[in-house]
């Protein structure tokens, strides 16, 4: 049996942002996990606030939490909370190989997909800001060879109906893969850990300064490498045009970077990772949380184990994740078996329209501002259990465009509210 | 003016049989469908072809003719068909008097039976629940229905017949009582056109009733009866699976490539595409099926789905009603030139194919015999084709596409080996590659992406159209192949389609592969915010 004096369940951004809040401040610290969470695969954007009611945000998104109501987490844990978690995600991905920053201003940056569609995010790497090429004139779109999911030819095609665009040029080109004509899926996660070598380094300069000649502003999938990004885009940007990487569907490439810098400042704080362990269920002793009961996924016919810890994070994630699961006839957590306020009707979960706004989408675990969860008549349920993320109940990432930001904030604050406790 | 000699209204199984029917004995056709093809209830059934044990005791007429019809369409539909066989199984739920009843109805309508020990049973099909106590073995397959009747267009097209997709009938010309002509509402262009002709045929299933007001007679007692069906990621049987009692909902398990289906419910439906399933629907289905599958809760549903039977007789009469089919020509009540043709079940559809040809060749004073029950429906690709091919296709693709578009492979080969293209894998759930997408998004019935799907399967397996849906469109941009839809759109349409059949069984695995849809396209892509202010 293994004591912490904080536990936290789940890896994603929540999770790793608890770990090293919690860790920083000189707790020790475990994390179980199951799988790599969904930051692994996600752009790596970072998205505070963009939407509020289906309407785009233009100025200061801090200027519109008041627009969400007080249940949204980010009115629960307040601006300060926010604002800080940001600080500190910025300053740890810094220090840790991938490089992010906010807009100077306050304002949402840019950024453009791979289907040459844009979006409002808060914090990204340089790459991924769009912002920079507002101005160019002559713009290219390069895919690379048999790179199915991001198709130079669709991306122009939706980015010539921006406005923004309108005086630009666009036009697209593919970068020869180096891989060749080969029956394997190429996506971009293995290009970009090619690109993290010196020869697959030396195809991209090569590739790229062959296609760009005469561009002002060129953009690719996110492939600039994982682990050795900074210093290629930093290279890369020396070659006499505007690089971007476009945010990408998974593998998204970013978010496989940004998890990297938060395990690695994790690991500098002494915090233990346990993998591939799947948190069955809690212990409850006089109204607190004192173990949960995890299986090791890894390891066949594996006993149950048990982690006993003075704190508890749970950053299990939301419905993507399995921190919310679901039948026919009920929502609930997943470790302390909460049930989740949700229709009677199947049908009442989600809205007629795909893209509309669906009840499911605000499922989770009801919070007070230590991020406890409530009973139905508004007291804690367990005084050392704090949630994070997306198995907070209220907000709606896909629409809202606040996907990570509050994994981030929140996952931030349940660290403060753990340490509090002890 | 298009002109032609008969207009067939419907592209569902029984109208692209009577197109491909008439279009063989050389009588000039044109078939009208207001959606894609196999819009109405030729897609929306388990894909079951029937033995005809299901109706051995109730209906043993069409027991025999489904019998007939089953060995017939192994011959001429095999690349439709998959020869799985089925069970009949008695569950302690079932009542133990109807097996000799059902034996000695399967013997009199000549469907070959044979009982198999409980052993063996659940050797062949391990998940099947283990307080079954009887099993038999009947000659049941599984049939794609959107394959079979696009095959049968596809057919009709080589010997000079023509399909318009999404033209909605909205009025029938006459003239002295006789029939002269159609207008159409092309659903595309919003176009009202006009088709002329001598004869039609009503085979416009559920929508028989409507068709037949039209025309100003007496309205045809039709009322459609509501079906739903499940969709489970997982292909748990490699048979068809059938309760030995009499019919009833829930009691049929078909298992379709990687997918099963487990069907039908049947209730009295408001119109005739009154097609939204409900989730109380599949909840009754899956209590139903898990008497004879006990771990069905545990696979993922993929989706619901729900058609309209057109029955015949009665408002109400749901399962008792006769699934014979029908032929009323309406000449005897005045407007000459026109047959209505509805009932019956899509393994007979040949059958009634050929029955109305014969009215409107008879009419016509054309002697030519039907041949449909002889020649293959689409030709054999040749072994050496297939052979060649391997190394342009992934694993195993080959051989599921010949199925798909048949003779037409060799084209889509050689397209490949003059371009020197990689024939990339579009929708890998479904083996989907980039050519046959190409090859069927020329086709002048391919307005969007969901005609592909109709086709191709495209999005049709695990993932729904998530991954897919986004490359097949960037495919066909890099190609220069313009659809109806800017990209988009065609993306949110299709999405949207897969989304209606998704909403009543949004739990468990399913819910999540619903958000990880939503972070996809809303989070990253931003489709429901930008893409939408340009």
């Amino acid at each position: 049996m293994r004591h912490s004096d904080v536990l936290v369940v789940g890896a994603g951004m929540a999770g790793l942002m608890a770990a090293v809040t919690a860790a920083k401040s000189g707790a020790s610290v475990s994390v179980l996990s199951e799988g790599a969470g969904v930051i692994s695969i996600g752009s790596g954007a970072v998205d505070f606030l963009g939407y509020v009611n289906g309407k785009k945000i233009t100025d200061n998104p801090f200027n519109h939490l008041s627009e969400l109501g007080e249940m949204h987490p980010y009115n629960i844990i307040g601006a300060e909370n926010i604002k800080n978690a940001f600080a500190s995600l910025v300053e740890i991905s810094n220090a840790n190989g991938y490089e992010i920053k906010m807009n100077e201003e306050g304002l949402n940056h840019t950024a453009i997909s791979i289907a040459g569609t844009t979006k409002p995010t808060y914090i990204c790497s340089e790459s991924n800001n769009a912002s920079r090429i507002l101005k160019a004139k002559k713009i290219l779109f390069a895919g690379v060879e048999y790179l199915k999911d991001s198709q130079p030819a669709l991306a122009v095609k939706q980015a010539k109906q921006y406005k923004i665009f309108a005086d630009a040029e666009i036009n697209s080109a593919l970068l020869k893969s180096p891989f060749g004509k080969t029956h394997r899926v190429l996506n971009c996660l293995d290009l970009a850990r090619y690109v993290d070598k010196e020869e697959g380094f030396n195809w991209l300069k090569s590739e790229l300064s062959k296609a760009a000649a005469g561009y002002d502003a060129v953009i690719i999938p996110p492939i600039c490498g994982t682990i050795n990004y900074t210093k290629h885009f930093k290279e890369l940007q020396n070659l006499g045009f505007i690089l971007v990487e476009a945010v990408s569907i998974p593998p998204g490439v970013g978010g496989y970077r940004l998890r990297h810098a938060l395990i690695n400042e994790a690991k500098k704080l002494n915090v233990k990772f346990i993998e591939n362990c799947n948190v069955q269920r809690a212990v409850i002793e006089n109204g607190k949380c004192k173990s949960v009961i995890a299986l090791h996924n890894n390891i066949a016919g594996a006993l149950e184990t048990e982690y006993t810890a003075d704190n508890f994070i749970i950053a299990t994630g939301g419905i993507i994740g399995n921190g919310i699961a679901s039948t026919p006839d009920k929502v609930y957590e997943t470790i302390f078996n909460i049930t989740i306020d949700s229709p009677v009707s199947v049908e009442e979960r989600s809205d007629k329209n795909v893209f509309g706004s669906h009840l499911f989408a605000r499922f989770g675990v009801k919070v007070n501002s230590k991020l406890q969860a409530l009973d139905s008549k508004g007291s804690p349920l367990y005084d050392n259990v704090f949630f994070a993320g997306n198995t907070i109940a209220g907000y709606d990432f896909p629409t809202e465009k606040s996907g990570y930001g509050v994994a981030c904030s929140t996952g931030y604050t349940a660290a403060l509210s753990a340490l509090a406790s002890k | 003016m298009i002109s032609t000699t008969v207009i067939i209204i419907g592209g569902g199984a029984t109208g692209s049989g009577v197109l491909r029917d008439l279009s063989m004995r050389g009588i000039p056709a044109i078939m009208l469908e207001q959606g894609g093809l196999a819009y109405g209830t030729s897609s929306r059934f388990h894909g079951l072809l029937h033995s005809g044990a299901r109706y051995a005791v109730n209906d043993n007429e069409s027991a025999k003719e489904c019998i007939e019809e089953n060995m017939i369409l192994r011959k001429i539909g095999k690349h439709c068909v998959e020869l799985t066989e089925g069970f009949f199984v008695q569950t302690p739920e079932d009542d133990k008097e109807f097996a000799p009843k059902w034996l000695e109805g399967c013997k009199s309508a000549g469907i070959k039976t044979e009982e198999i020990s409980l052993e063996e049973a659940f050797k062949l099909e391990p998940n099947l629940s283990r307080d079954i106590s009887k099993v038999y073995k009947v000659p049941d397959s599984c049939i794609d229905g959107f394959r079979l009747v696009w095959q049968n267009a596809m057919s009709a097209r080589k010997y000079g017949g023509d399909l318009y997709t999404y033209h909605k009938v909205i009025e029938i010309i006459t003239e002295s009582g006789k029939v002269k002509g159609v207008k159409a509402l092309n659903k595309v262009t919003n176009e009202v056109v006009e088709f002329g002709c001598d004869y039609i045929v009503n085979a416009s299933g559920s929508w028989a009733g409507e068709m037949v007001a039209l025309s100003g007679l007496a309205p045809l007692p039709i009322s459609p009866d509501r079906g739903t069906l499940i969709v489970f990621n997982h292909r748990f049987t490699s048979r068809v699976i059938n309760r030995l009692h009499k019919s009833s909902d829930g009691d049929i398990f078909v298992p379709h490539g990687s997918v099963t289906i487990l069907g039908t419910t049947s209730a009295e439906a408001n119109a005739p595409d009154d097609k939204t399933p409900t989730s109380q629907e599949v909840k009754k289905l899956l209590d139903i099926g898990r008497v004879v599958f006990p771990y069905v809760d545990d696979y993922r549903i993929l989706r619901a789905f729900a058609g309209t039977r057109p029955l015949y007789g009665a408002k109400g009469a749901g399962r008792s009603a006769s699934r014979n089919f029908n032929i009323v020509n309406h000449t005897e009540e005045g407007l000459s030139g026109f047959v209505s043709i509805f009932g019956g079940k899509l393994t007979t559809y040949r059958l009634m194919a050929e029955k109305v040809s014969d009215v409107v060749a008879d009419m016509a004073g054309v002697t030519a015999k039907c041949r449909t029950a002889d020649e293959p429906i689409i030709q054999d690709v040749s072994e050496h084709t297939i052979s060649k091919a391997k190394k342009y296709f992934p694993q195993g693709a080959v051989n599921i596409v010949v199925d798909r578009i048949g003779a037409d492979f060799e084209e889509v080969l050689n397209n490949i080996e003059n371009s020197n293209e990689k024939n990339e894998l579009i929708c890998e759930c479904e083996m989907v590659t980039l050519s046959e997408i190409k090859y069927v998004a020329k086709d002048a019935a391919s307005y969007y992406l969901n005609d592909i799907r109709l086709r191709t399967r495209l999005g049709m397996g695990t993932c729904q159209g998530t991954f897919c849906s986004l490359r097949a469109i960037a495919a066909l941009e890099n190609e220069n192949i313009e659809m109806k839809l800017k990209p988009s759109d065609n993306i949110k349409n299709f999405l949207q389609e897969r989304w209606n059949g998704l909403r009543p069984a949004l739990w468990g695995g399913q819910l999540r592969e619903a958000e990880l849809t939503r972070a996809i396209y809303l989070s990253t892509l931003n489709f429901d915010g930008e893409s939408y202010e340009a």
